[in-house]
């Protein structure tokens, strides 16, 4: 994969063209998208005259940073003045945005290049991106399989050049999920950083937005870009040392019900960082078990709220399996949904005390490889269970607590299917998470 | 005054209805058990109701469209008939009375409500959300088992337990 650290430099110097770049990625999505069905709309001529701006620009020397001319997607939830957002449903096969989204305007303010937007799971109400109104996505590696979701597009398109990062959103790991599932970096920052307006919500409390791209310094690049002026911090961070970094690997729950490849990968990383100096020690969440229960509540509940109207008018517009988690959502009771609110606070907690004496914690990003398109259940240690709960399982719990949380790449299973390797860190830290990360993506990559 | 009851039984509820009713009142009882229907008669004569009270014995099902309308309260007791049949004997502003419905008598217990959202979802033509709400029940039966629910049997809650 092409990462834009290193074609930045290359765009700089006026060795290579924003056009360039941004007919290659055209190119390949040409070439892959029937296939793998990843962009749901894609904007060729707009990019290659934001492309020729940019190329203007920068021979002019008035280079904006790293991301000017560099060509990015956005999943379709997220508003781009004047393109069509669907959100993955034909019930908004009509809308077109009148203004850009708070990360678009930034995004664009960078200088980056919008070559489309990105294929999801209807709404982004669902794992594997394979219920949209636009057709399943596909995984890059293996096209039997889901790329994972909700920000299944734009995991794929970066996984095979269609976009040199994306922006999506994870309201239980629909960043993080599709990152692991496809072997490229998932950042979901911390809840509130950055700003969800003009996308469209799934559970406000829970919607988070955030980069997916080919490394961990992309994702930090397009992620501080998406901060607002007076939070941005810095183009690029230097890796923090392993030596002395105190990680908190999660016991119980994190690790019960995993695949037996994921669980092996994950396991032999967290035994490398230890090599390289890292200290490990076990943390709990001790009321990780409810953590579903309070998620499932949550999010149907909010979801029925912002669904409410459109399920009655045109019920026919919404994929079925969408279209039924949507309706079984109305039945969710009050008491229950404020029940689920205070256990969201106590896992916050929960959370922010395991995190007590550690830099960051580590756990698997996703219990299970993609799974196969069409799959219910999936095996695991212990059994088998369903992809969706399987899927959520890892990643949902930093939703809930608002934690700021990475998935980078680790190994794969037998089959080459990639697995995910996550962290988490402590609020108001992301950029010592970042670093963190930026350690184990080069230890890994060793 | 006119008042219908489906499924009046031995009478329970037709002898206060009865007593409610003006001179020139009328209740029409209706039960399927004749045994039922024959000792509600007998009680509704002691209590001297005859002259405006007629019991009808057979299936509500099978004998509503005998009844000629309009009431001005109708109230039934587990009978499952089609609502809008009986809403066509009201009276326009006339109120019906859905007297033995567990949900507003018994607890609400989540085997309650999910019985009701079931037989809701049904009722919608969703068959294929039965399922799906078992496993919401489930999972709102584990939030409400939780250690951390507070309720009025435990110490006051404190913002600084938390």
């Amino acid at each position: 994969m092409t990462t834009i650290s290193e074609v930045t430099a290359r765009v700089a110097r006026g060795e290579i063209t924003s056009e360039r770049l941004t007919e290659d990625c055209l190119s390949k999505i040409k070439e892959l998208n029937p296939k793998l069905n990843a962009f749901i709309t894609v904007t060729a001529d707009d990019a290659l005259a934001l492309a020729r701006q940019a190329d203007k620009e920068i021979a002019a020397g008035r280079r904006i940073g790293p991301l000017h001319g560099i060509p990015i997607s956005l999943k379709d939830l997220i508003d781009q003045q004047g393109v069509r957002t669907s959100a993955g449903s034909l019930v908004r096969k009509e809308h077109v945005a009148t203004e850009d989204a708070f990360v678009t305007a930034r995004l664009r303010e960078a200088g980056a290049v919008f070559v489309g937007k990105t294929n999801l799971h209807e709404f982004a109400f669902g794992t594997t991106s394979e219920d949209s109104g636009f057709g399943p996505v596909r995984n890059p590696l293996d096209a039997s399989r889901s790329p994972g979701g909700s920000s299944g597009g734009s995991a794929a398109a970066v996984a095979s050049g269609m976009s040199l990062g994306t922006v999506g959103t994870d309201t239980g790991g629909s960043i993080r999920i599709p990152a692991a599932a496809c072997g490229i970096v998932g950042l979901k920052p911390e809840w509130g950083r950055v700003s969800a307006s003009g996308v469209v919500p799934l559970s406000r409390q829970l919607d988070h937005v955030g980069p997916l791209a080919a490394s961990v310094a992309d994702a930090w690049l397009l992620y501080n870009a998406m901060l607002p002026h007076g939070d941005q911090i810095g183009d690029a961070l230097d890796a923090t040392s392993l030596k002395g970094l105190r990680l908190g690997k999660l016991s119980g729950y994190f690790f019960d019900r995993l695949d037996e490849d994921v669980e092996r990968g994950v396991l032999d990383t967290i035994a490398k960082l230890q090599r390289k100096g890292a200290s490990v020690v076990d943390v709990s969440v001790p009321h990780a078990a409810d953590m579903a229960a309070i998620y499932l509540h949550l999010v149907f509940g909010d979801a029925a709220e912002y669904h409410a109207r459109t399920l009655v008018s045109r019920p026919q517009d919404y994929t079925t399996p969408v279209r039924l988690r949507l309706e079984m959502a109305r039945y969710v009771l009050a008491e229950d949904y404020i029940r689920a609110l205070r256990g969201k606070d106590l896992i916050a907690r929960e959370v922010d005390r395991a995190l007590g004496r550690v830099d960051a914690l580590v756990l698997p990003s996703l219990a299970i490889p993609a799974p196969p398109l069409g799959a219910q259940t999936m095996p695991v240690k212990g059994g088998s269970d369903a992809v969706r709960t399987l899927m959520l399982r890892c990643s949902q719990p930093f939703n809930l607590s608002g934690h700021p949380a990475i998935s980078i790449p680790c190994g794969q299973t037998r089959d080459g299917m990639p697995i995910g390797l996550q962290l988490v860190g402590h609020k108001g830290r992301t950029p010592a998470l970042v670093q963190a990360a930026l350690a184990a993506e080069a230890l890994i990559g060793s | 005054m006119r008042i219908l009851e489906i499924g009046a039984g031995r009478g329970d509820v037709t002898l206060a209805l009865a007593a409610t009713l003006p001179k020139d009142g009328l209740l029409i009882a209706m039960e399927v058990d004749p045994a039922a229907a024959a000792a509600a008669r007998d009680r509704l004569r002691s209590g001297g109701y005859d002259d405006r009270v007629s019991v009808i014995v057979g299936e509500p099902a099978r004998f509503l469209h005998k009844v000629r309308g309009p009431f001005d309260v109708i109230v039934q007791h587990q009978v499952d008939l089609p609502r809008d049949k009986v809403v066509a004997l009201l009276r326009p502003g006339g109120m019906l009375i859905d007297a033995d419905r567990k949900y507003s008598e018994e607890n609400m217990t989540i085997a309650e409500w999910l019985a009701q959202a079931k037989a809701d979802a049904e009722k919608r033509g969703l068959p294929e959300l039965i399922p799906m709400l078992e496993g919401l029940a489930q999972a709102s039966e584990r939030l409400r088992a939780a250690d951390w629910n507070e309720n009025p049997d435990k110490a006051t809650p404190r913002d600084d337990d938390q």
